[in-house]
């Protein structure tokens, strides 16, 4: 008996120190903290951060002093897409879309109602409450204007929803909390588009968006959505897949894959209709398959560029003026107005270039005359381009090529300077505001640089973090891959405004999983105005 | 050489007889599960830790033959690691008073109180970027508990020469709850910076919670 209960205990003894060792056993392993990468908004950076159940926090990272401080909030279901919001507020405020959830019933029965997606607008204090709005239902996708006024949900979705509907949201009367701030747009053309293309504010007679299908317009008339679509056939002959749509002031030319054809369509206000406008079409022609289409001028000296293995200058009103020769192999435009190496006027001037071609060949518009007789002149590159973008305050254009190699090319001088990147991974970030367009170069997580544009002065800019160390000491003791939550890749470069005025902020976002940005004054990038913001993932992890 | 002497042979001496073996010191050693009021330290799902013990009492008073006034101190260390990356470790340190009821030979109903200290040391490891975030905070500790001792019968270990006599064997099951001050836990970073830096905290870290201790006792 006696031996049976000291058995008995030293079994129970066993049981317990095994229990308590191991009571880890069974436990769901911590998810590491990760984030999409961060917007930019006034003195901060908003983060998207996808929880385990499928919906989003956010995480504002609020630097508008050295204490920094964060402020999270929950989204409503659906994926999430984050937008800069153009216009007044580019890079200071964020449009936050969520797609929205279809009901559904859980594992337990559970009935859980239809969460429409959702349009909001974030600041650094936070969700600005009078520009949230529910959505209609769901919707896939979201496209801003180029001014911020309207937003546009699309790709609608769910059971039993009209699936080619668009709703238009008109953010300005979102801000001034109109009653009706969103109208919902059935299509009647039952096909559903994929993108959509804006009438620049200020250049066309309407604010229209026009959806571009295969061998039709689909127009809305952003005014008045209320008003029925517009709906456009290209062509009765032969099916036309649009490319591009460009605006002059009171028309707008379409041009098509593989085809020579150009629309042209001229606003035309009328008295009585559903619309009070018409869209009257006309067909123009190039020499043959135009790959990229621009225009310069306006009224009587509107032209149109057509580059269709020659330049064809084209008028509107009465097509072919003037064809130049020798560009072939171009397959883009770029159109600017600048001086050149031998005109010190500032007239229409036109850049080709074409990716995987080591040349950029320039064309002068500004004497209508000599446009036929004028040949391109080409400079070399050195290398195949790869993308090419324009920095009109300068008229520069920045060159990338497939190598380590950028190119900087004056459009006025007609000159090329090379820039050597210390890797091919490097992340380089345009800063157009600067005095002088500098372009900083981010290589691994601690190595930034930048150079000045204009003069060419480069910096090395002097980051004094201590250099990761390796809190593992030892290969063997490092966790799997997959628990390392890769939340930014080294260097990742965004650009923060201050408060009020033009000051920026340079946030240089290394790898980490539980957050770290150092933000640098972007016209004094010196450590002493330099900010290290560490572990905001973490903040609050036991609260 | 003497002669043998003849007569009648002595009785064999009998073992001396004790009285009930006398056990003040008591030792032991086990486990605690503990559940905490948040989720694990909204670490994970997991609902329950588990901490080691190490206790020591001696009996101080007995009021009624029945009723014994143990005083002692307590150990209790809580070491997790969770995925390389979260590293919590706690020790309680207590002074604490038992007061036992000899209800039987082997079962001994019990109600203990102690009081004492905390420290906290909570970390988390950034392996992606090389920095490692600490701190430590102390409190204030305080334990309620009941329980009962299931122990072996006096004198089943006495040798025949009478030793080990008071020597016992038991299993002490407690249940109760930890009163502990929370921590407030800034996110340190361990390295050094030469430019200014901007932190956060970890937050509160609840340290009550409910338990369960389980323990082998050795009494002599």
């Amino acid at each position: 008996m006696t031996k049976t209960l000291l058995t008995r205990a030293v079994s129970l003894l066993a049981l317990t120190l095994s229990l308590t060792s191991g009571c880890d056993e069974g436990s769901q392993a911590v998810r590491p903290q990760s984030a999409l990468p961060p917007r930019s908004v006034e003195d901060g950076l908003l983060y998207i951060e996808p929880r385990d159940d499928g919906n989003a926090n956010t995480l504002l990272l609020d630097v508008a002093s050295n204490d920094a401080r964060v402020v999270r909030s929950e989204l409503p279901a659906g994926t999430v897409q984050t937008l800069e919001r153009p216009g007044a507020n580019k890079g200071r405020q964020v449009i936050v879309f969520t797609s929205g959830r279809a009901a559904y019933k859980d594992g337990d029965g559970k009935h859980h109602e239809l969460v429409p997606a959702h349009l909001m607008v974030f600041a650094r204090t936070g969700e600005l409450k009078p520009m949230t709005l529910p959505l209609a239902g769901m919707f896939g996708q979201i496209k801003l204007s180029e001014d911020g006024k309207y937003a546009l949900a699309y790709q609608s979705s769910g059971f039993l929803v009209v699936q080619n509907a668009i709703q238009v949201v008109d953010l300005d009367k979102l801000a001034a909390k109109d009653p009706a701030p969103s109208q919902l747009v059935e299509l009647l053309d039952g096909r559903e588009t994929g993108t959509l293309v804006f009438s620049p504010p200020g250049t066309f007679k309407r604010r229209l968006v026009i959806a571009p299908l295969p061998n039709a317009l689909q127009i809305i008339d952003l005014e008045h959505p209320e008003r029925r679509e517009i709906s456009i056939t290209l062509s009765e002959g032969s099916a036309l897949t649009p490319a591009k749509i460009v605006f002059a002031n009171d028309q707008f030319f379409v041009q098509n894959v593989g085809s020579p054809q150009i629309l042209s369509f001229q606003f035309i206000p009328v008295a009585r209709g559903e619309h009070d406008f018409q869209l009257a079409p006309t067909i123009l022609n190039a020499s043959s398959a135009v790959t990229d289409l621009a225009i310069t001028g306006k009224d009587d000296k509107l032209r149109l560029l057509a580059l269709s293995g020659r330049l064809d200058v084209l008028d509107p009103r009465i097509g072919t003026t003037a064809k130049v020769d020798a560009v072939t192999g171009f397959t883009q435009i770029l159109q600017f107005d600048g001086k050149s190496p031998v005109d010190q006027n500032v007239t229409p001037r036109a850049a080709l270039y074409a990716q995987g071609r080591g040349q950029i060949g320039f064309v002068d518009l500004g004497n209508e005359s000599a446009w036929a007789t004028r040949n391109v002149e080409l400079i070399e590159l050195g290398e195949a381009l790869l993308s090419l973008q324009h920095i009109p305050s300068k008229n520069l254009a920045l060159v990338r090529h497939a190598s380590n190699k950028l190119s900087v090319v004056d459009l006025v001088a007609r000159t090329v300077k090379r820039v050597l990147l210390d890797s091919t991974q490097a992340t380089t970030l345009l800063d157009e505001n600067a005095a002088h367009a500098r372009l900083w170069v981010a290589s691994g997580n601690d190595s930034l640089g930048s150079i000045d544009l204009v003069s060419f002065k480069a910096t090395s800019v002097p980051l004094s973090f201590t250099p990761p160390s390796d809190p593992f000491g030892g290969e063997g003791d490092r966790p799997p891959f997959e628990q390392v939550a890769q939340v930014e890749q080294p260097g990742n470069l965004v650009l923060v405004p201050r408060a009020g005025g033009t000051a920026r902020r340079l946030a240089v976002l290394q790898q980490s999983d539980t957050g770290r940005v150092t933000f640098l004054d972007a016209d004094n990038p010196i450590p002493a105005t330099a900010l290290e913001v560490l572990g905001f993932f973490i903040a609050g992890l036991l609260d | 050489m003497l002669p043998p002497r003849l007569g009648p042979v002595e009785p064999a001496v009998e073992p001396r007889r004790h009285g009930d073996a006398t056990a003040p010191f008591a030792l032991g050693i086990g486990g605690s599960f503990l559940w905490p009021g948040e989720q694990d330290y909204a670490l994970s799902e997991q609902k329950r830790t588990g901490a080691f013990e190490l206790f020591a009492t001696y009996d101080v008073w007995t009021p009624v033959p029945t009723l014994v006034l143990a005083a002692g101190v307590s150990l209790r260390n809580e070491s997790r690691t969770i995925d390389y990356d979260y590293d919590l470790r706690q020790n309680i340190v207590q002074a604490e008073l038992m007061v036992r009821q000899v209800a039987t030979p082997w079962l001994h109903p019990h109600l203990r109180v102690a009081v004492g200290g905390v420290i906290t040391n909570f970390s988390r490891t950034d392996s992606a970027a090389g920095v490692k975030y600490e701190d430590t905070a102390g409190g204030v500790a305080s334990t309620f508990g009941a329980g009962f001792t299931l122990r072996t019968p006096p004198r089943l270990f006495e040798t025949r020469k009478g030793h080990l006599a008071s020597l016992s064997f038991g299993v002490l099951v407690e249940g109760g709850y930890a009163l502990n001050q929370d921590a407030e836990l800034e996110a340190k970073p361990t390295q050094a910076s030469e430019i200014e830096r901007a932190t956060f905290s970890f937050g509160s870290l609840e340290r009550s919670a409910a338990y369960l201790r389980i323990a082998g006792v050795v009494r002599f």
